[in-house]
């Protein structure tokens, strides 16, 4: 007699859906064989070389300075927090760059498109020479033009107020909490709520009446005007909650007191990540732009539609579905490329990891830092996979 | 080579002669494509456009809203002249409403959205006024139903009468057709020219209209206007121009398409 071994009539080796279900148990076999012999090679390659690893070193104290820091850091403080501080550092470079980078992509992008001969042709050098040079070259040069400096006094200073120079870095004013600033800022946030509801509530008054109510102009207003009176309370109580602290140079060698100020490194390393990013930022607004059929804007422009109308509800929401994803890997982009600060000595995770190493195991240290760089990137993906699923689908 | 300029612009009917075209030229860098074309359409005349491609006749029809710009010569649409004047340029762009070869509706937005948007945001018309005007043009192009739809989920003939209504919207004193049903499969012309048949029965308004369809030129033209080379070389009744035309050149054409 035949063996016969079938599913619904057809022989397994033929059934597509056992094949494949076969084709993807093998498969997983293999990996997970693959990697528990790596793992444990490597473990018994670390136990016979004495290599150390574990996570024990965590709670000892880190007893080395952090040369800048976000948050407030003394050498006494554990590993553990030395690693928030130099996470703190990373995401600040890379949220201030991504917002800065940002803007500027955008506009160098829509100018590079403008009937404006002069402006484009000077956007797109700019874009082809930072988009070419390697970034680590350009942030070593934005140091080295930095480094090269006079001090404070003979340094660049704009308005009397903020001040570049090869010794303190870059110092600009800041706003100083004075009485209650915390509660001050929660009267902000309340305002801005209100205005949303404003915004909302307009922009209903606007489709239901069809008269202009300038919903932007009326939500702009209630923030402002909520902050202000917020503000006078203040004043009238006592103080103004926050004063607006501009930088002096001070003493011998005149560094600055008041205000804010970043380090050269800090400044070098932004200016870097910026200009670079931004260049292929600027590439994929253009690209985006253009890849909305020249038939759309005619068609809009027909039916008497502005420039800034029909670049508002028809150019630009078409671009946006074309520019989001490559945009989201831009700013990931930027986020990795931050670790570069280790070669001009900005204190990022990377540079203090790096430095972690001499009196903590490196292994560890690394296995942490990936998943911190992994946690960073997987969150911008997810805010920016939200808004790209929010803006597909009110696309249709 | 014909190279005379037909019908000269009678300077007494000029307040009734809602485009005015006098001695018009366009270059496209070395390509010289309008080369003088002097033509008036009246209030309420249907103006059909024929000639071969490259021959200067959606150029021209470009021109009238601006979406070319012409180098020399006037062009006066309802007696505002088209000039380097923005503001001109916006209040003649609401009043002409123009018909698309390739429909052009915006994708991202709903049949209803596509047709409110530019009476919403230009008119500033009360939504839900817009939204019931907009419900009428439907019916009026006869389908209603599909108002809740996006363009990508239409058919051509369907997106083309919706691109129409979005047009009508604006409550246009002319409207402009460049070649509406060259980019339709043979059963969709027929819906598309019905809608244009009652547009032009209805006698609301101007109409200059690029097609090949001779049978509907035939049917609702006044006049017949034929382009060759940058010029208009015939500008006749549909009956002479298919009876009697005075140029060759338009026999000749006239055998190509036939």
């Amino acid at each position: 007699m035949r063996l016969s071994l079938t599913y619904q009539g057809i022989p397994i080796w033929r059934h597509s859906r056992i094949l494949s279900w076969t084709a993807q148990i093998v498969s997983g076999i293999l990996v997970v064989a693959a990697v528990a012999f790596f793992l444990s090679n490597v473990s018994s390659a670390m136990v016979q070389r004495d290599i150390p690893f574990g996570f024990s070193f965590l709670n000892r104290e880190y007893s080395t300075p952090i040369s800048e820091h976000l948050l407030p850091y003394e050498e006494s403080d554990t590993f553990a927090y030395a690693f928030l501080v130099a996470a703190t550092n990373t995401l600040m470079v890379s949220v201030v760059g991504v917002i800065l980078a940002t803007m500027l992509g955008i506009i160098v992008g829509a100018v590079q498109l403008s009937g404006n001969w002069v402006i484009s042709k000077v956007a797109t050098v700019y874009v082809e020479v930072f988009r070419n040079v390697p970034l680590l070259v350009q942030l070593i040069f934005w140091y080295i033009l930095l480094l090269g400096l006079p001090p404070v006094r003979e340094g660049i200073i704009l308005f009397n107020a903020i001040y570049l120079n090869n010794n303190a870095g870059l110092s600009f004013p800041w706003p100083e909490g004075q009485q209650r600033p915390g509660l001050w800022l929660l009267c902000v946030v309340l305002a801005i709520a209100l205005g949303i509801v404003t915004k909302m509530l307009l922009e209903r008054r606007e489709e239901r009446t069809g008269r202009p109510s300038c919903p932007w102009l009326g939500a702009i207003g209630v923030v402002i005007a909520g902050s202000f009176v917020a503000w006078l309370v203040w004043v009238a109580i006592g103080d103004a909650p926050y004063v607006m602290s501009v930088p002096e140079p001070a003493g011998r060698f005149g560094h600055p007191v008041g205000g804010y100020t970043i380090s050269i490194e800090l400044t070098a390393l932004l200016v870097g990540l910026i200009i670079y990013t931004a260049a292929f930022i600027a590439e994929i607004v253009r690209g985006g732009l253009q890849s909305v059929s020249r038939g759309q804007g005619e068609a809009s422009r027909s039916l008497g539609l502005g420039t800034m109308q029909t670049l508002r509800f028809v150019t630009f929401p078409q671009a946006l579905r074309v520019i989001v994803p490559p945009m989201i890997s831009q700013y990931l982009n930027l986020t990795k490329n931050s670790s570069l600060a280790l070669a001009i000595g900005y204190a990022d995770l990377t540079s203090v990891a790096k430095t972690m190493t001499q009196t903590a195991p490196a292994v560890t240290i690394f296995l942490i830092i990936m998943g911190i760089y992994l946690l960073y990137s997987l969150t911008y993906s997810l805010i920016g996979n939200l808004y790209n699923r929010h803006i597909q689908f009110t696309g249709g | 080579m014909a190279t005379e300029t037909a019908v000269a612009a009678d300077p007494a009917s000029e307040q009734d002669n809602i485009i005015v075209a006098r001695d018009v030229h366009k270059w496209f860098g070395n390509f010289h494509a309008l080369r003088g074309v002097t033509t008036t359409v009246g209030r309420g005349e249907v103006v059909v456009v024929i000639g071969p491609s490259g021959s200067g006749k959606s150029t021209f029809i470009r021109t009238i809203n601006r979406l070319e710009q012409h180098q020399r010569g006037d062009i006066i649409v309802d007696g505002v002249e088209m000039t380097e004047d923005v503001r001109n340029i916006d209040a003649i762009r609401s009043e002409v409403g123009m018909v698309f070869q390739s429909f052009n509706l915006f994708p991202h937005l709903t049949v209803m959205r596509n047709i409110t948007l530019a009476p919403t945001k230009v008119r500033k018309t009360p939504m839900d006024e817009a939204d019931a005007s907009a419900m009428q043009l439907l019916e009026r192009v006869g389908i209603p139903e599909q108002a809740e739809k996006y363009p990508g989920e239409l058919s051509g003939g369907q997106q083309q009468r919706v691109a129409i209504a979005r047009a009508l919207a604006m409550n246009p004193k002319i409207m402009l057709f460049d070649e509406p049903t060259s980019a339709l499969d043979p059963e969709m012309i027929k819906e598309v020219l019905e809608v244009m048949k009652e547009l032009a029965a209805s006698h609301q308004m101007t109409i200059v209209a690029i097609t090949h369809e001779l049978g509907f030129a035939r049917e609702v033209a006044d006049r017949i206007v034929m382009f060759d080379e940058g010029q208009i070389v015939e500008d006749l009744p549909p009956d002479e121009f298919f009876n009697n035309p005075r140029h060759e050149r338009v026999r000749r054409f006239l055998s190509q398409i036939l």
